[in-house]
C-alpha cells in the first residue's frame, strides 16, 4: 500500500502546477463564499444569522462549515482529477487500471494506497485552512478539551466518509465509463443540501429531508458544533456524532459490499457488478499466480529427479 | 515515392530529479538523445519496403516526421514529390497511416461509423462513401461486426479497423508503423497477404516499419536495417542475407550442463561471432558465425570446447536478418533499449 | 492509384480558395456530427444539463436567503448606486454565464487533451487538411448542448427562484450573443495553450475558479476589493459582460449603459479568436519540433 502511495505522489510530481494548486485549491472556492457574504452583510456579523443560528458572526459559521468540506475532499477546486474516483478514472483513461488489479495484491489496498495521498491531501488542506483563519483572520473558534476531541472525532469521520465516498464513486466512474457520474450522483448533491455555508431549514421542503438523511450534513454539522458549541441539525454535538458516524460506518459497509458482490457475466452498465467483473480479473490472476508457481516448483523438481 | 536525405532528428528527455521534494519548486533537468543521425532512403513507386530495428532504433521518428507529425532538425523528406516541412496538406493527401495502432481509432463509435469519419474527413461522402466501407469492413475482416461499438473489439479487431481506416482514401503510399503488434497468427498473415496484394496488384508504396525480423524477410521487395538512428544496411532480403556470406553459418544443439557452452566456443579461433544463445529446458541452441565458411560438420563437432558436451546435433544454417543484425551492431534486436523517449 | 481528394468537385474555374473554404466546413460538419456521436455515449451529459445549473446556483441563492433573507431587499453600502435590489437576480444571471463557460472550457477548452488521453490525436491530425476544422467542428457540436442548457436553466430560473427581471431583448440577445463567442475564443486559446502545459485541469479550473468566479465577481459587485484588484478585475472581460448581461437582464438598459465595457470586449473577442488559431499554429509547430504532440 505504502509503494501506491508512493507512486501516487510521484505522480503527482510529475505535474507540478495541478500539485501547487492542489494544496492551495480549497481557498480559490473559500473566497467567492466569504466575498459574497460579506457583501450581503455588509462587512459586519449578521442579524438575521443570529436569529436563525444563535451565531453571530457569519465568517465562524462558513469557515468551519468549509474546513469540514476540506476534510472530506468536497472543498477541493480540483476535484475534476484530484480525488479517489478520479484517480481511478484517470487510470482507465490511460490504460493503467487493468494491469494495477493483475497485481498480485488484494484489490482494496490499491484504492487505499490511492486514498492515501488524498487522505493526506485533504487534511492538509483542512489544517492549513484552520489555522490560516484563525492565525491571520482572527476567527475565533471556542476551544474546549471536549470541543477538540468531538471536532477530532468528527474529523476522522470526515475523513473516512471520503474514502467510502471514494470508492462508491470509482463504482459509478467504472461502471458509466464517466468520469462526471460521481460528481453528479454524488458529489455536488451532497455537498449542496449539507448546509456547509447556509441555514439548512431554508431550503425547499424536499431538499430538506435529503438535508436531514444526508451523511455528510450530520458530519459537518457535528465539526461546527464541536467548536462553536451550537449544533443545527441536532440538540447536541454528541447526536450529531453519533449520526455520523452511524451513516459512515453504514458507508463503510455498502462501499465494502459493491466489492464482495459477485456478478454474473455480461454486467456491462450496471454499476456493482460491472465493477466486481473488473475486479475479479484480480482475483483470477491470483490464482493463476500460484498455480504457475507451482507448476514451475513441480518442473524443477522433475528436473532435479 | 519517398525520399529522405541526411535526415537527423534530436529530442530534448527529461532527467527526473531524485528528491521528490525538490519536483515541486525547480523545473526539470534536460538532456539530448539523438533519435536519427543522417538517415538517407529512397523508395520507389509501387515497392514494399520495410524499416528494421529494435525499439529506439529510430523507425518510428522516421515515420511520424513522413507523416508530418514531426519536424526534422535537419535533412529533407519528399513524399509523392511534396516536401513534408513546406507541403504538408499535400503529403496527408497522398498517405494512409496507421500509428499507435488501436489507439488511433475512436472507441466510442462504430466500426462503422469509425470508417465513415475518417472517409469522410478524405471527401468521400454519400453513397460512395457508404460502398467503399463496406468494402474496406470486407477487406479487414470486419463485416459481422462492423457496426459495433469499438470498445467491445478485440484488440486485434481494433488494429485491423485503423488499417482499414488507413485504406479508406485508396492512398498510393501506405504508412503502416508496426501494424501487426497485437495480431494473433491468423490475423497477422491475412494482413501481411492484404498488404501484398494490395502492392503488388493495386501499385500501392508501402512504407513498414517492424521489428519481426522473418516478417520483413517475407513481404518486402527491400529492406533497410536501422540502428541508434542510423542506417546500417540496406537491400533486398537476400542481398542483406548474402551479405554475411552464405555458408559461415552454424547452428549448435548441446544438452545443458553445469558448464556454459558459448564462452569456450567464442574463444575458438574458427568462431568469428556468437549470433544467438537459447536456452531451453533441457538443450542449449547456439548459433555462431564462422571465420571460414563452413562445408563439414566434422569441423565444428572436432572443436575442442565441445568435447565436454553432449551435443545433440550440429547444422549448416543460412543466414537469417537476425543474424545480420546481431553481426552489424553488435548486439541482440532484443537487447537494444529505448534511445527515443521523449521530453 | 489517385488518391480521393478533400478538395470537393467543383467546376475548374473555382478558385483554390473556394475549394479551401467548402472543405473546411464541410470537414467541420463532419467533425461536429461525429462528436455528437460521441458525447450521446455518455450519460452523464443529460443529467448535467438537468441539474448543472441548480447546482452551481442553488447554494449562493441559499446563502442569500441565509444572510439577507427571503424577499428582502440588498441594502448593503457595496450595492449603493448599483440599483440593484434583488439578490437572486444578482446573482443567478451571473452563475448561469459561469456554468456556461465552465462547460465550454471543460469540452473546447480541454479538446486537445482529450483526443490526447484518447490516443486519436495524432491520427486527426494526419487526416484533417485544416487543424482548426477540430475546433469548429466540436463547437458545433456544443452548441447543440448550449441550446438545450439554454432551455433547461430558463425552465429552471422561471420555475424555481423567479428573479425580478427586466429585459431590454435586443442588448440582451447582443450580448449573450458576445459572451458566447467570447468564451469560445478564449476556450481556443487554452485548447492550443495545453499542447505545451501538461497540467490541463490546472489551467481550466483558474480560468473558471479564480477568473470567472472571484476576479469577474460574479457573486458580489467588485468595488468590494481594493483599487488595484479592481483595475485587474476590469481588465477581465467577463466582468464586463457579467455587467452587462445583469444590465440587460435585470435593469432594462441598453448597451450603452456600459458602451465602453462592451467595445472593450468585442476586442477582446476578436483578439481571442486570432490568439486561439495563432496559438494552435505555433503550438503544434513546437510540438511537432519537441515530438510532444502524443504527450501529456
Amino acid at each position: 500500500m505504502a509503494q501506491i502511495s508512493r507512486n501516487q505522489l510521484s505522480l503527482s510530481l510529475r505535474y507540478q502546477n495541478r500539485f501547487r494548486m492542489e494544496l492551495i485549491s480549497h481557498v480559490f472556492i473559500l473566497i467567492p463564499i466569504i466575498l459574497a457574504a460579506w457583501a450581503f452583510s455588509d462587512g459586519r456579523g449578521s442579524e438575521r444569522l443570529e436569529q436563525l443560528t444563535g451565531l453571530s458572526d457569519q465568517f465562524t459559521f462558513i469557515i468551519l462549515g468549509f474546513v469540514a468540506f476540506t476534510a472530506l475532499g468536497i472543498g477541493n477546486m480540483m476535484l475534476q482529477e484530484s480525488h479517489i474516483a478520479f484517480a481511478i478514472s484517470y487510470e482507465m483513461m490511460t490504460g493503467t487500471l487493468e494491469r494495477m488489479f493483475l497485481m498480485p495484491v488484494r484489490r482494496i489496498t490499491i484504492l487505499l494506497g490511492i486514498g492515501n495521498y488524498y487522505i493526506a491531501l485533504f487534511t492538509f488542506q483542512a489544517l492549513t485552512l484552520f489555522l490560516g483563519a484563525w492565525l491571520i483572520f482572527g476567527f475565533e473558534p471556542e476551544l474546549t478539551t471536549r470541543g477538540l476531541l468531538f471536532a477530532l472525532w468528527a474529523v476522522l469521520v470526515l475523513v473516512v466518509t471520503n474514502v467510502t465516498l471514494g470508492i462508491i464513486g470509482a463504482a459509478l466512474t467504472l461502471a458509466f465509463k464517466d468520469n462526471q457520474m460521481y460528481m453528479l450522483v454524488i458529489h455536488r448533491p451532497a455537498a449542496l443540501v449539507s448546509g456547509a455555508y447556509f441555514f439548512i431549514d431554508l431550503m425547499p421542503q424536499p431538499m430538506k429531508f435529503l438535508a436531514y438523511i444526508n451523511p455528510v450534513s450530520y458530519a459537518v454539522d457535528a465539526f461546527r458544533g464541536a467548536l462553536t458549541g451550537t449544533p443545527l441539525l441536532t440538540d447536541s454535538t454528541l447526536i450529531a456524532l453519533l449520526a455520523a458516524s452511524a451513516y459512515t460506518v453504514a458507508l463503510c459497509l455498502l462501499a465494502g459490499l459493491v466489492y464482495r458482490l459477485d456478478g454474473p457475466n455480461g454486467t456491462r452498465g450496471k454499476p456493482i457488478p460491472f465493477l466486481v467483473a473488473i475486479m475479479d480479473i484480480q482475483r483470477t490472476n491470483r490464482i493463476r499466480c500460484r498455480q504457475s508457481r507451482s507448476l514451475a516448483v513441480s518442473i524443477r523438481i522433475t528436473l532435479v529427479r | 515515392m519517398i525520399e529522405v536525405k541526411s535526415l537527423k532528428k534530436r529530442f530534448r528527455r527529461a532527467m527526473p530529479d531524485s528528491a521528490k521534494w525538490r519536483r515541486i519548486v525547480s523545473r526539470p533537468k534536460y538532456e539530448t538523445v539523438e533519435a536519427v543521425s543522417g538517415l538517407d532512403l529512397e523508395i520507389e513507386k509501387g515497392e514494399f519496403f520495410s524499416l528494421l530495428g529494435p525499439n529506439g532504433a529510430g523507425k518510428t521518428t522516421t515515420v511520424r516526421i513522413l507523416c508530418t507529425l514531426l519536424l526534422p532538425d535537419g535533412g529533407s523528406c519528399r513524399v509523392a514529390g511534396y516536401d513534408v516541412v513546406d507541403d504538408q496538406r499535400a503529403v496527408r493527401r497522398n498517405i494512409g497511416v496507421s500509428i499507435r495502432g488501436e489507439r488511433s481509432v475512436y472507441w466510442k463509435l462504430t466500426g462503422r461509423q469509425n470508417l465513415e469519419y475518417f472517409s469522410n474527413l478524405y471527401g468521400l461522402r454519400g453513397k460512395s462513401a457508404r460502398s467503399r466501407v463496406c468494402e474496406i469492413a470486407e477487406t479487414v475482416g470486419l463485416s459481422d461486426r462492423i457496426d459495433d461499438y469499438v470498445e467491445h473489439y478485440s484488440m486485434g479487431m481494433k488494429q485491423r479497423l485503423a488499417i482499414g481506416a488507413s485504406l479508406i482514401h485508396r492512398p498510393p503510399i501506405l504508412v503502416l508503423d508496426e501494424p501487426t503488434i497485437g495480431l494473433d497468427p491468423n490475423g497477422a498473415r491475412a494482413l501481411r497477404s492484404l498488404l501484398k496484394e494490395l502492392c503488388s496488384t493495386e501499385g500501392v508504396t508501402i512504407l513498414y516499419t517492424t521489428h519481426y525480423m522473418q516478417e520483413a524477410h517475407e513481404l518486402s521487395d527491400r529492406l533497410a536495417i536501422i540502428h541508434r538512428g542510423k542506417k546500417v544496411i540496406e537491400g533486398s532480403p537476400a542481398e542483406v542475407c548474402a551479405s554475411l556470406g552464405d555458408e559461415n553459418i552454424v547452428e549448435i544443439t548441446v544438452s545443458n550442463s553445469d558448464d556454459d557452452v558459448e564462452q569456450p566456443l567464442s574463444n575458438e579461433r574458427v568462431i568469428d561471432k556468437i549470433l544467438h544463445v537459447e536456452r531451453g529446458l533441457l538443450t542449449t541452441t547456439v548459433r555462431a558465425r564462422t571465420v571460414v565458411p563452413v562445408r563439414s560438420v566434422a569441423l565444428i563437432s572436432g572443436l575442442e570446447p565441445l568435447r565436454n558436451f553432449d551435443i545433440q546435433s550440429i547444422h549448416l544454417a543460412q543466414p537469417s536478418l537476425e543474424d545480420v543484425f546481431v553481426s552489424l551492431t553488435g548486439s541482440n534486436i532484443t537487447e537494444v533499449g529505448d534511445a527515443s523517449s521523449l521530453e | 492509384m489517385q488518391a480521393h481528394s478533400s478538395s470537393y468537385k467543383l467546376p475548374e474555374t473555382a478558385s483554390a480558395w473556394l475549394r479551401d473554404a467548402i472543405t473546411y466546413w464541410l470537414d467541420s460538419l463532419t467533425i461536429a456530427k461525429y462528436s455528437i456521436f460521441i458525447f450521446s455515449r455518455y450519460r452523464s451529459w443529460l443529467l448535467n444539463l438537468m441539474i448543472g445549473p441548480f447546482l452551481m446556483i442553488a447554494p449562493f441563492v441559499f446563502l442569500g436567503d441565509t444572510l439577507v433573507g427571503e424577499g428582502k431587499p440588498l441594502t448593503g453600502s457595496y450595492f449603493t448606486g448599483t440599483e440593484f435590489t434583488d439578490y437572486i437576480g444578482f446573482l443567478v444571471v451571473p452563475l448561469i454565464a459561469v456554468n456556461l463557460s465552465n462547460t465550454v472550457f471543460t469540452w473546447i477548452g480541454g479538446l486537445i487533451r482529450q483526443e490526447q488521453l484518447m490516443g486519436t490525436f495524432e491520427r486527426a491530425l494526419v487526416t484533417t487538411q485544416f487543424t482548426s476544422t477540430m475546433f469548429i467542428g466540436k463547437t458545433i457540436a456544443h452548441l447543440l448542448y448550449l441550446a438545450i442548457f439554454a432551455v433547461s436553466t430558463v425552465a429552471l430560473v422561471f420555475l424555481w427562484v423567479s428573479p425580478e427581471f427586466d429585459v431590454n431583448l435586443t442588448a440582451a440577445v447582443i450580448v449573450i450573443i458576445l459572451h458566447v463567442l467570447c468564451v469560445y475564443g478564449m476556450a481556443f486559446a487554452m485548447s492550443s495553450l495545453l499542447i505545451r502545459v501538461t497540467d490541463s485541469w490546472t489551467v481550466q479550473t483558474v480560468m473558471t475558479r479564480a477568473v470567472l468566479s472571484i476576479l469577474a465577481g460574479a457573486t458580489f459587485p467588485i468595488v468590494i476589493f481594493p483599487g488595484w484588484l479592481q483595475a485587474i478585475a476590469k481588465a477581465i472581460p467577463f466582468t464586463w459582460i457579467f455587467e452587462l448581461e445583469r444590465q440587460t437582464l435585470l435593469q432594462g438598459n441598453g448597451i450603452d449603459a456600459e458602451l465602453g465595457g462592451f467595445i472593450y470586449v468585442v476586442l477582446a473577442t476578436i483578439f481571442m479568436w486570432i490568439f486561439g488559431f495563432v496559438m494552435l499554429r505555433v503550438e503544434l509547430a513546437n510540438a511537432k519540433r519537441r515530438g510532444s504532440l502524443g504527450n501529456f
